[in-house]
C-alpha cells in the first residue's frame, strides 16, 4: 500500500544531502540567533535530519499554501509556507508523516530518516476522481490553527467560497471578508474595510507582494480581484508577523494561482454584469506553467443594446491577471505575475454634434518578479521585485476648451525574505525590503478659456524611501507552549525628514488541551502614507499622500488574546478572541475641508487619538456536506481631536456594535448546491442635522439657514440586516465524453427586501410637516451566472 | 445578433426590472433644542444694531426654502425681548427697531473696548450672554477697480492693498459687493438688514500668513457677475480671531463638495447658550461706479 500510495499521490523525490555551508554573511546571523535561542530549546541533542519539499495538488501541481506536515500521533510538525515549501528536522527513525490540507485527502507517509531527504509531496483533492478506495484517516485540519503562534487571522478557501451569494452574483472576496469578525463594511455593497476599528487605508493588500492601492471597480461596488486567478487568501488583524508593515490594521496577503502544470485548461463565465475567463496550462509539462485571466463588465453594452445605440451608460472596468512560472532546478524556481485594471467612463453630450465628452479612467497595474531558492533543507529564501501604480485621469472637454486632472503613485521595490527552519518548532524567518514610492497628485493640463480659471501645473513629485528590516523567531519552549517574538525596523525618509520605529511583535501560544489552546499577542504597527478622500464613498479624486514632516505617521498598538478549540467530530474549529487597540497620530480632515486639486492639503488635516477594542467568536467548518460558519463581534472604536466635536471623543464613523454573520454552504447532491448568508449589523453612525439657524453673510446682504449638527457620530443609522442565497446546479456528471463542464448559479440578493440604510432623508411626512427617512440603496436584486470549465 | 440582443435585454430586465428598491425607514432624531441666535453691526454712524432670532428644528422647513412661510419666519424673529449691552461707558438697553433687530445709539464706541451682551427672551425663557472686542477701523492703502480686455471676454478685478496693524495677530475681512439689480440703482453698503439691495459676490478672509515680512498685502481679486455698468463697492474691516473662525466654517459650509458629502461642520460661537456670533467692527467703504473705469 505504501508503495502504490507513493507511486499514486506522491513524487518522492529522495536525495541525501550534505549540510552544505551558508554563506558567509548568513552564517554569524545565525549562529548569533541560534545562541539567543539555545537556552529557549529543549530538543534533545541527538542527530538529527531534515525532511525538506514542496507541497502541491498531484492534479495540477498548484503549490499548497499552509499544508501541514506532522508526525503521526505528536504535535511535531510544520506548515508550507507560502511557496509550498516545507521543512521539518527530526531526530534519526522511522516515523510515518501525516499531510492534511483543507479540502483534500489526508495522506500518510512512512519516512525513515537516516540522511537529510527532500521529498515533494502531492496531494489528492476530494474532487478528484478515483476509483481505488484509499485508507484515509480522518482528518484534522483545524488542529494547526489551535496550535500556532498567529492570533487573529483568517484564511478563505476560495474555491470553497466562490458560490457564496453577491451583489449580480459577482464572486467578490473582499465582500467575504466582510463577513467575518473584526472586519466591518462600508456603505452598503461597498468593498471599504474597517478591521478592529481601523480606518478603510489602514489595510495592507498585497497581490502576490505587490500593494494593491485601489481595491475596488464602480465606485466601491465590486473588487478588483478576479475570483478565477485566486489560490490564497489570509487577512491578519492582530498579532502581525514581523514581515508585514507599513498598515495599522491588517494585512490581506492574496496569492494567485501559478498555473496548471499538467493540463491546458479554461474556466470562465458569464454573468448579469460581467464575464470572465481564465486559461491556464503547461508550457513545459511539469516544469513551466502558465495562467492568464480576464475579466470585463457589460453594462455600458447592454443599456447600448436596450436604448438602441445610445452609449447613456458609457461605463466599463475590466481585469486582467497573467501568470507565469519556471522550475528551474530543484532549488530555484521564478515567477512572474501581473495585474492591470481600470475603470472607465468616456461619455459625451450632444449627440452627433458632442458639445460635450469627459471622463475618467483610474486603476491598478501590479507586477511581482520572485526568485525562491533552497539554499540547503533548512533555509529556503524568496526576493521580489516589485512594479505597482495607482493612477486616474479626469478629463472632460467641449468645444475650445478641455482639462485633464492626472494623479500618480507608483511604488518600485525589492524584497528578499528568508526562511530558516532550526528544527522541529523553531523557525527562524527575516529579511528586509525596500519601496521607493513616487506620488505625483494633481498634475492638470487644461486648454482654451477654462485655462483662465483652472491653471496647467505640473504638480507636487514626492519621492519617499520606506525601508524595512525584519527578523521573526519562533521556537516550542515545551509541549505546551509555543512562542514567537521578533520585531520590524521600519524607516521612511521623506523630505526633510526620516522616521524610524522599531515594532516590536510576539505572539505565544499555550496548548493546554490537546484540541484547546489559549494565544496572546502583541503588535506595534506603524503606516507611512494614508488616503486624503472627501468622503467616505470611492471616488476617483481620492489620493494617497505620505506623511510628512507635519503629518506624523500613524502608529498602533495592539494586544489581543484567543481561546481556540477543536471540536474535532464537529470538525469546527471555534475561536473566542479579545482585543483592544491603542492609535495615536491619526488623521482626520477639518470640518468642511476641501480636498480635491488642493496641493495644501496638510492644511487640512488634523491629528488625533482612538481606541478599539472587542471581542469576536468565529466557529468555522470546513469540512461535509454542510460547511461554513458563525461570526459575531462586540465592538468599539473612539476617537478624539483637539479640533473636532469641541475636543470631546466621539465614536468613529464605521463604530457598529454589533455584527453577526451566517454562512451556510450545503451541499445537497453532487450536482447540486445551497449556500446562504444571513448578516446582521448595528447601523453605521452618522451626524444629522437636527437645527437651523439664520444667520447673515459677512456683508449682511443676504441671510443662510445655517446648519445645526448633533455630536459628531453620535447617532446610529437602524440596524442593517439581509438574507442573501444562491443554487448552484452543475451539468450532469456521467457525461463522461463531454469535456465541458458547466454549472449555472441561481441566487438572489437581500431576499426579504429590507432597506440597508446608508443615508438619511427629510421628507414630508403623512400627517403634514417633516419626518427623517434612512434609505437603502439595493433591494431584492436576482441574480443568474453560468460558470463553465473544460 | 437577435439572439444576443435578446439574451441582454433578459439580463436587463431581470435585474432592473425584478430588482426592487426597498421601503425607507423612519427613524426618529431629537431635534436640536430651541436657541437664541446673535447677530450684530455696528454700523460706521456709530450705532450697534442686533438681530436676535431663534433656532429651529431642521424638520421646521423640510430643508427646503421654498417652503419657508411668513408665519414661520414671525415665529423665529424674537420680539420684545430684554437686551442690554455692557459697554465701557456703562450698560445700555437696545431698543427693538422691528422684531428681531434691536439697537442702540448710546452705546460708546471705543477701540479694544469691550462689550458683553445680554438678552433675554421672556416668551419662551431663553437667555444669551456674549462678550467681543470693538475692532479699530483700518484704512487700506489703495483700492480699485480695473479691467482685464481679453480677445472674447472682459473681466473685472480690484486691486487692493493693505498694511498688516503691527504687533499683534490680525484678522481681516474683505467684502465685495454690487448692486443688485440692472437698473443702475446705487448701491447703499449701509442699509444692512435691508436685504436685496445690495449682494455680496465674494469675500476674503486674511490672516497674518499672507502678508509679506514687511507686513503688506498686495491683492487682486476677480469679480464675477458683475455688469460692465454696475456699481460695486469694498469693505474692509478689522475682524477678531473668534469671529474669523466663524466665517472660515461659514466659507466652507458653503462649498460645493461639502454641499455634496454632507460632512459636518460646526460653526464656532462666542454666545454662551445660544448660537451665532457677536461681533463688533467698523468697516472702511469704497464705492466705485464702474463706468468710471472703462
Amino acid at each position: 500500500m505504501r508503495d502504490f500510495l507513493n507511486r499514486r499521490f506522491c513524487t518522492f523525490d529522495y536525495r541525501n544531502h550534505i549540510n552544505t555551508s551558508l554563506a558567509m554573511p548568513y552564517r554569524r546571523i545565525f549562529l548569533l540567533i541560534s545562541t539567543l535561542f539555545a537556552a529557549l530549546s529543549l530538543s534533545a541533542q541527538t542527530q538529527k535530519f531534515t525532511l525538506s519539499g514542496f507541497i502541491s495538488d498531484s492534479a495540477n501541481g498548484e503549490m499548497l499554501i499552509g499544508a501541514s506536515i506532522y508526525v503521526k500521533n505528536t504535535t511535531t510538525g510544520v506548515a508550507a509556507n507560502v511557496y509550498g515549501f516545507y521543512s521539518l528536522t527530526l531526530p534519526q527513525g522511522d516515523y510515518v508523516l501525516v499531510c492534511n490540507y483543507i479540502g483534500y485527502k489526508q495522506k500518510q507517509i512512512p519516512v525513515s530518516l537516516k540522511a537529510d531527504v527532500t521529498m515533494n509531496i502531492a496531494m489528492s483533492n476530494t474532487d478528484a476522481a478515483t476509483t481505488i478506495k484509499e485508507v484515509v484517516i480522518t482528518a484534522d485540519r483545524n488542529q494547526e490553527q489551535v496550535t500556532n503562534t498567529q492570533t487573529s487571522a483568517i484564511s478563505i478557501p476560495v474555491d470553497q467560497v466562490r458560490t457564496l451569494p453577491t451583489i449580480g452574483g459577482e464572486t467578490d472576496i473582499i465582500k467575504v471578508m466582510q463577513l467575518m469578525p473584526g472586519v466591518k463594511r462600508g456603505g452598503e455593497g461597498q468593498n471599504a474595510m474597517f478591521v478592529r476599528g481601523g480606518q478603510g487605508d489602514d489595510n495592507l493588500i498585497l497581490l502576490d507582494e505587490a500593494v494593491v492601492y485601489n481595491v475596488s471597480h464602480l465606485f466601491g461596488f465590486f473588487s478588483v480581484f478576479n475570483n478565477d486567478a485566486l489560490k490564497d487568501v489570509t487577512m491578519i488583524k492582530g498579532g502581525f508577523p514581523a514581515q508585514y508593515g507599513g498598515r495599522m490594521s491588517s494585512v490581506m496577503d492574496i496569492r494567485m494561482k501559478d498555473g496548471d502544470f499538467q493540463h491546458f485548461r479554461a474556466d470562465g463565465g458569464i454573468g448579469i454584469l460581467s464575464s470572465h475567463l481564465t486559461l491556464q496550462g503547461p508550457i513545459i509539462k511539469g516544469k513551466s506553467s502558465f495562467l492568464v485571466s480576464g475579466r470585463r463588465s457589460y453594462i455600458d453594452r447592454v443599456f447600448k443594446l436596450a436604448y438602441g445605440g445610445q452609449n447613456v451608460l458609457p461605463y466599463y472596468f475590466y481585469d486582467a491577471n497573467l501568470k507565469l512560472n519556471y522550475t528551474i532546478s530543484d532549488k530555484d524556481r521564478i515567477f512572474l505575475s501581473g495585474y492591470i485594471g481600470d475603470d472607465v467612463l468616456n461619455g459625451s453630450a450632444g449627440g452627433d454634434s458632442s458639445f460635450f465628452e469627459g471622463g475618467f479612467r483610474l486603476g491598478n497595474f501590479t507586477s511581482t518578479l520572485r526568485w525562491n531558492h533552497t539554499y540547503n533543507p533548512k533555509l529556503f529564501s524568496n526576493v521580489s521585485f516589485i512594479h505597482t501604480r495607482f493612477r486616474y485621469d479626469v478629463e472632460a472637454a467641449i468645444p475650445g476648451n478641455s482639462f485633464l486632472v492626472q494623479s500618480r503613485i507608483s511604488d518600485l521595490g525589492v524584497k528578499a525574505d528568508y526562511n530558516y527552519y532550526r528544527g522541529p518548532g523553531q523557525t527562524l524567518r527575516y529579511g528586509a525590503s525596500y519601496t521607493n514610492h513616487l506620488f505625483r497628485p494633481n498634475v492638470v493640463n487644461t486648454s482654451g478659456q477654462i485655462a483662465d480659471y483652472l491653471q496647467s501645473r505640473e504638480g507636487k513629485k514626492v519621492y519617499t524611501h520606506e525601508l524595512g528590516l525584519y527578523a521573526n523567531y519562533e521556537t516550542e519552549l515545551d509541549s505546551a507552549w509555543k512562542v514567537n517574538g521578533g520585531v520590524r525596523l521600519s524607516t521612511l525618509l521623506t523630505t526633510n525628514k526620516v522616521f524610524v520605529h522599531p515594532e516590536p511583535r510576539a505572539s505565544a501560544t499555550w496548548l493546554f488541551h490537546k484540541r484547546q489552546s489559549l494565544k496572546f499577542s502583541y503588535a506595534k504597527m506603524v503606516q507611512y502614507l494614508h488616503l486624503v478622500s472627501s468622503s467616505s464613498v470611492a471616488l476617483p479624486t481620492d489620493l494617497w499622500y505620505p506623511v510628512t514632516e507635519r503629518t506624523k505617521p500613524p502608529i498602533a498598538h495592539q494586544v489581543a488574546a484567543s481561546y481556540n478549540y477543536n471540536f474535532q467530530k464537529l470538525k469546527t474549529l471555534v475561536t473566542v478572541e479579545a482585543y483592544y487597540k491603542w492609535m495615536r497620530n491619526l488623521i482626520e480632515y477639518r470640518e468642511g475641508a476641501v480636498l480635491i486639486l488642493n496641493d495644501n492639503y496638510e492644511n487640512e488635516l488634523v491629528s488625533g487619538k482612538g481606541r478599539a477594542y472587542g471581542f469576536e467568536f468565529f466557529a468555522q467548518r470546513t469540512e461535509g456536506k454542510l460547511t461554513g460558519w458563525i461570526g459575531y463581534t462586540l465592538s468599539w472604536s473612539t476617537r478624539q481631536f483637539d479640533e473636532l466635536n469641541n475636543g470631546k471623543e466621539f465614536f468613529a464613523k464605521f463604530d457598529r456594535r454589533h455584527d453577526f454573520s451566517i454562512v451556510g454552504m450545503w451541499q445537497i447532491s453532487k450536482r447540486v448546491s445551497f449556500s446562504a448568508v444571513w448578516v446582521y449589523s448595528t447601523g453605521q453612525r452618522f451626524t444629522p442635522i437636527t437645527g437651523n439657524f439664520f444667520m447673515p453673510n459677512s456683508a449682511l446682504t443676504s441671510v443662510d439657514a445655517l446648519p445645526i449638527y448633533a455630536e459628531r457620530n453620535s447617532l446610529e443609522l437602524p440596524a442593517a440586516h439581509r438574507l442573501d442565497f444562491n443554487f448552484v446546479i452543475k451539468s450532469r456528471l456521467d457525461r463522461k465524453w463531454l469535456i465541458w463542464t458547466g454549472e449555472w448559479i441561481l441566487g438572489a440578493y437581500n431576499t426579504y427586501n429590507r432597506a440597508q440604510p446608508y443615508r438619511v432623508d427629510i421628507v414630508a411626512s403623512e400627517s403634514g410637516g417633516y419626518k427623517y427617512q434612512a434609505r437603502g440603496l439595493f433591494g431584492f436584486i436576482p441574480s443568474i451566472a453560468y460558470n463553465f470549465r473544460f | 445578433m437577435k439572439h444576443i440582443k435578446i439574451f441582454f435585454a433578459a439580463l436587463l430586465a431581470l435585474t432592473f426590472v425584478a430588482g426592487c428598491r426597498p421601503e425607507p425607514i423612519d427613524i426618529d432624531i431629537a431635534p436640536a433644542p430651541v436657541k437664541l441666535v446673535v447677530t450684530s453691526q455696528v454700523v460706521p454712524g456709530q450705532i450697534m444694531v442686533v438681530g436676535l432670532t431663534r433656532s429651529f428644528s431642521a424638520l421646521s422647513s423640510g430643508g427646503n426654502a421654498d417652503t419657508i412661510t411668513d408665519n414661520f419666519l414671525d415665529s423665529v424673529l424674537v420680539e420684545n425681548a430684554i437686551v442690554t449691552v455692557d459697554h465701557p461707558g456703562g450698560t445700555d438697553t437696545l431698543y427693538m427697531i422691528t422684531p428681531g433687530i434691536y439697537a442702540s445709539i448710546n452705546v460708546l464706541l471705543s477701540n479694544y473696548g469691550s462689550y458683553t451682551l445680554r438678552a433675554k427672551d421672556v416668551v419662551m425663557n431663553l437667555e444669551i450672554t456674549a462678550t467681543t472686542q470693538l475692532m479699530p477701523q483700518v484704512t487700506p492703502d489703495s483700492v480699485s477697480p480695473y479691467f482685464e480686455y481679453l480677445t472674447n471676454d472682459t473681466n473685472l478685478f480690484v486691486h487692493y492693498e493693505l498694511t498688516d496693524i503691527p504687533g499683534e495677530e490680525n484678522f481681516y475681512v474683505v467684502n465685495f459687493y454690487r448692486n443688485n439689480n440692472d437698473t443702475g440703482a446705487s448701491l447703499d453698503p449701509n442699509t444692512y438688514f435691508a436685504q436685496g439691495q445690495n449682494k455680496l459676490t465674494s469675500f476674503d478672509l486674511i490672516t497674518e500668513t499672507d502678508f509679506d515680512q514687511n507686513g503688506r498685502l498686495v491683492r487682486n481679486r476677480e469679480m464675477t457677475d458683475v455688469g460692465y455698468y454696475d456699481t460695486i463697492a469694498v469693505t474692509i474691516s478689522h475682524i477678531s480671531k473668534g469671529y474669523y473662525e466663524f466665517l472660515t466654517a461659514y466659507k466652507r459650509s458653503g462649498s460645493l463638495i461639502n454641499q455634496l458629502t454632507g460632512e459636518p461642520i460646526n460653526f464656532p460661537t462666542n454666545v454662551m447658550g445660544g448660537y451665532g456670533y457677536f461681533n463688533a467692527h467698523i468697516p472702511t467703504v469704497r464705492i466705485f461706479e464702474l463706468p468710471d473705469y472703462h
